[in-house]
């Protein structure tokens, strides 16, 4: 103990930037979630009283019902496209780092930027996809206009740029798949699908458990997309529940409603991951694991 | 030996300034220490300006935001607080323009003890930070520092909570008709000099609309959905959505008929775009020539009409059974938290006041001033006005001003009652809904909401 306070010094910054900015505003969020706090006065204390109206609360059950919906279809999606992607970019193929690097890109744009060209993308007048679809007669839909096609084009917005970070880990993982496997099953006449099959994906998993268990969290949070793209219209089709969160916070004066409603979404991600762990002994391998 | 004090001394070092950097941040969040260090962190600061300020002259220091994203109006309120700095002995103003999500930061402001002492309000800010205690009464300066009697009553009426003055006014804005007259000239019809009803309004805009392939390309007419463009109707229509009791009352025939109109419009006849796509909104579609005819704001005079492809007339709104518009006021009030109120109310009088509105509008400031005796002078409308515009005729809008109505955002005074009106009203004009359904929705969830 005597050495140890070194360590602790040294990691102090760290330390205190982790209580200052982490763990002491969710405490005090907790508290908060607890009274009634309409910011330009202080708060009152009505215990649980928040949590009772949420679960009342139509809105409530309609953004978490979107956000569900939209974790489905993106969480899904990313990590089919993004494995296959990360197969082919693992293979020996020209221009390999030239292909490694453009699929990275959109990992290293600020989303909002980003948002505000897919706007464009999805004009329903005058974008790009539009266009492209009207020369072969297909159906083009008001992307972001039209309820039934609001919530997919922010999936669609998602997908291409959650794709890229998920890439680079599966192609990590990827690389630490020995060659003598896929050489042994050659031997025994194995093709491709089976290869695929039986020895590149269970060797991956374990990253495509770590990659499910950052999307589920990270797609339950979605935020600036839906922000930027369609301020949660049209008729609320795409007002995720972080998007009601913040409204209820900054636009409604109730800072305690909204932290009783991140303290749910909490339990909620808490909930959903807590299971994704107890079914991963089913399919996640560790090499050297039994 | 040596190094280890080193080594001591430079974490100490980033340690503090890890909490240096979040006392700001954390100041708001009322945990007494982190609040305390904050507060006397900033005591200490202005201790250090103070000082060197008493040099030249000791003069109380005021800050005073003000929200706007247009650049030319910005520097217009910086030569306005500098001058009345240059005018004023012992009262110096900090102008602290914000551009974007104003009321959000100025309610973390607030939060977090670093209000300003006078701040831009709009009328939707109102009941609430009076109904908080946020904002000072200003019925003790009435009277004294400013008269309530200079201003005109539909614009003070908007600052108003409980039959108190909680701000003043010092623009307003009044809702307009803009025709395009290039559209109307190549279809071969007079731009109406008289206000419409409802039926020419119709079917002037189904003639002005035009389909090419099956897709429009030039609009009737032009509107926004939400609240703000609907409640017009509502009371072109002789209705209300909350009467003198505070019930609500939108299962009536006067807010079916307003909505019906516009559904219609976009239903039946095409003339009107309907929910969509906001990437492009109503009034660039306006100036890019594809609308006849758009109810907005006048302050949309600013690029309506220095479009080179065409002109522009404007007219008054058009009419049902009442002819009216409402006003939207800008203004400002003084936070309860200042420690100078008599010195803020001074400020704020004067900056509302005549002197302060006349500079403001003869410079082009696009809106109308809010003191009844600046109606009857050329600054009443010479902040629309441009180089470009100098042969339109303004008269109705000041005509307008002066039997205009409150603003909606501020008869709903809550954001969250605005929220639901727009996005339920979005459902009516997207057909997920009935008119039937919308009222009844309407009347409900309002009521829920005007009773927490």
């Amino acid at each position: 103990m005597k050495k140890q306070w070194k360590g602790y010094l040294f990691i102090m910054p760290w330390l205190i930037g982790l209580l200052a900015f982490t763990v002491i505003p969710m405490l005090f969020s907790l508290y908060i979630s607890f009274t009634e706090w309409p910011i330009l006065k202080g708060p009152t204390f009505i215990f649980l009283d928040n949590y009772v109206k949420i679960l009342k609360d139509p809105m409530f059950y309609d953004s978490l019902w979107v956000t569900v919906k939209y974790v489905v279809f993106t969480v899904i999606p990313i990590l089919f496209i993004s494995l296959f992607i990360a197969v082919l970019l693992n293979a020996k193929i020209r221009f390999r780092g030239m292909f490694r690097t453009i699929f990275y890109l959109p990992a290293v744009l600020p989303s909002v930027a980003v948002s505000l060209v897919w706007a464009l993308i999805f004009n329903a007048d005058y974008g790009l996809i539009n266009n492209m679809l009207r020369v072969p007669g297909i159906y083009a839909p008001n992307w972001l206009g039209d309820p039934k096609w609001a919530l997919a084009a922010v999936c669609i917005m998602s997908i291409w740029s959650g794709c890229s970070t998920n890439i680079i880990l599966f192609l990590a993982g990827l690389q630490g798949v020995s060659r003598t496997y896929y050489e042994a099953a050659e031997l025994d006449g194995a093709n491709a699908f089976h290869k695929l099959k039986n020895i590149t994906i269970p060797l991956v998993s374990p990253v495509i458990f770590f990659n499910l268990i950052m999307l589920i969290i990270n797609s339950f949070q979605v935020f600036s997309a839906a922000m930027m793209l369609t301020k949660g219209g049209p008729a609320d089709a795409t007002r995720f529940y972080v998007l009601y969160l913040y409204d209820n916070a900054f636009s409604y004066y109730k800072m305690g409603y909204a932290s009783a409603l991140a303290w749910l979404l909490f339990l909620i991600i808490m909930g959903l991951n807590l299971f994704v762990f107890k079914t991963s002994g089913k399919w996640v391998y560790y090499e050297g694991g039994e | 030996m040596r190094s280890k004090v080193l080594a001591v001394l430079l974490t100490l070092t980033l340690a503090a300034g890890t909490l240096a950097g979040c006392g700001n941040t954390a100041g708001g969040s009322g945990t007494g220490g982190t609040a305390e260090t904050a507060g006397t962190a900033e005591t200490a600061g202005q201790e250090a300006s103070d000082g060197q300020e008493q040099g030249s002259a000791e003069k109380v220091k005021l800050q005073f935001t003000y929200f706007e994203d247009n650049e030319a109006a910005i520097s217009l309120y910086e030569t306005m607080v500098n001058q009345f700095n240059e005018e004023n002995d012992h009262i110096e103003v900090e102008f602290i323009p914000i551009i974007d999500d104003y009321q959000k930061k100025l309610l973390v402001m607030v939060a977090s003890k670093t209000a300003p002492d006078v701040a831009w309000v709009g009328e939707e800010m109102i009941a609430e930070y009076a109904k908080q205690g946020a904002l000072l009464n200003l019925d003790e300066y009435d009277g004294t520092v400013f008269q309530s009697g200079d201003y005109i009553p539909s614009a003070l009426e908007g600052y108003k909570y409980d039959g108190s003055i909680y701000a003043l006014p010092f623009d307003t804005c009044t809702l307009t008709m803009f025709m395009n007259n290039s559209i109307f000239e190549a279809a071969g019809l007079e731009v109406p000099s008289e206000p419409l009803t409802w039926d020419e309004l119709r079917k002037l805009a189904k003639q002005l609309t035009v389909v090419e392939n099956g897709v429009t390309t030039q609009y009737g007419f032009a509107t926004g959905k939400s609240f703000t463009y609907m409640y017009p109707f509502i009371k072109m229509a002789g209705g209300d959505v909350i009467d003198e009791d505070g019930n609500t009352t939108f299962d009536s025939p006067e807010v079916r008929e307003a909505y019906q109109f516009l559904h219609d419009l976009i239903h039946e006849d095409g003339s009107m775009k309907g929910v969509g796509d906001e990437t492009i909104s109503f009034y660039e579609m306006y100036n890019s020539g594809k609308v006849a005819m758009m109810l907005d704001g006048a302050w949309s005079c600013s690029t309506a009409l220095v479009q080179d492809a065409f002109t522009t007339t404007l007219a008054p709104l058009p009419m049902n059974k009442v002819q009216a518009t409402p006003a939207f006021t800008g203004g400002a009030g003084i936070l309860s938290s200042t420690e100078y109120p008599d010195e803020a109310a001074e400020f704020l009088a004067w900056l509302a006041g005549e002197e302060g509105q006349t500079i403001k509008f003869s410079t082009g400031f696009a809106a109308s001033p809010t003191i009844v005796k600046l109606q009857d002078t050329e600054l009443a409308y010479k902040g629309y006005m441009t180089e470009k515009s100098k042969d339109v005729d303004f008269s109705n809008l000041v005509e307008a001003t002066n039997h205009a109505y409150v603003s909606p955002l501020k008869i709903t005074g809550n954001s969250e009652i605005l929220d639901v009106i727009n996005s339920t009203t979005e459902k009516y004009f997207l057909n997920e809904i009935t008119l039937d359904e919308l009222v009844t929705q309407l009347d409900e969830r309002v009521t829920a909401l005007l009773g927490e």
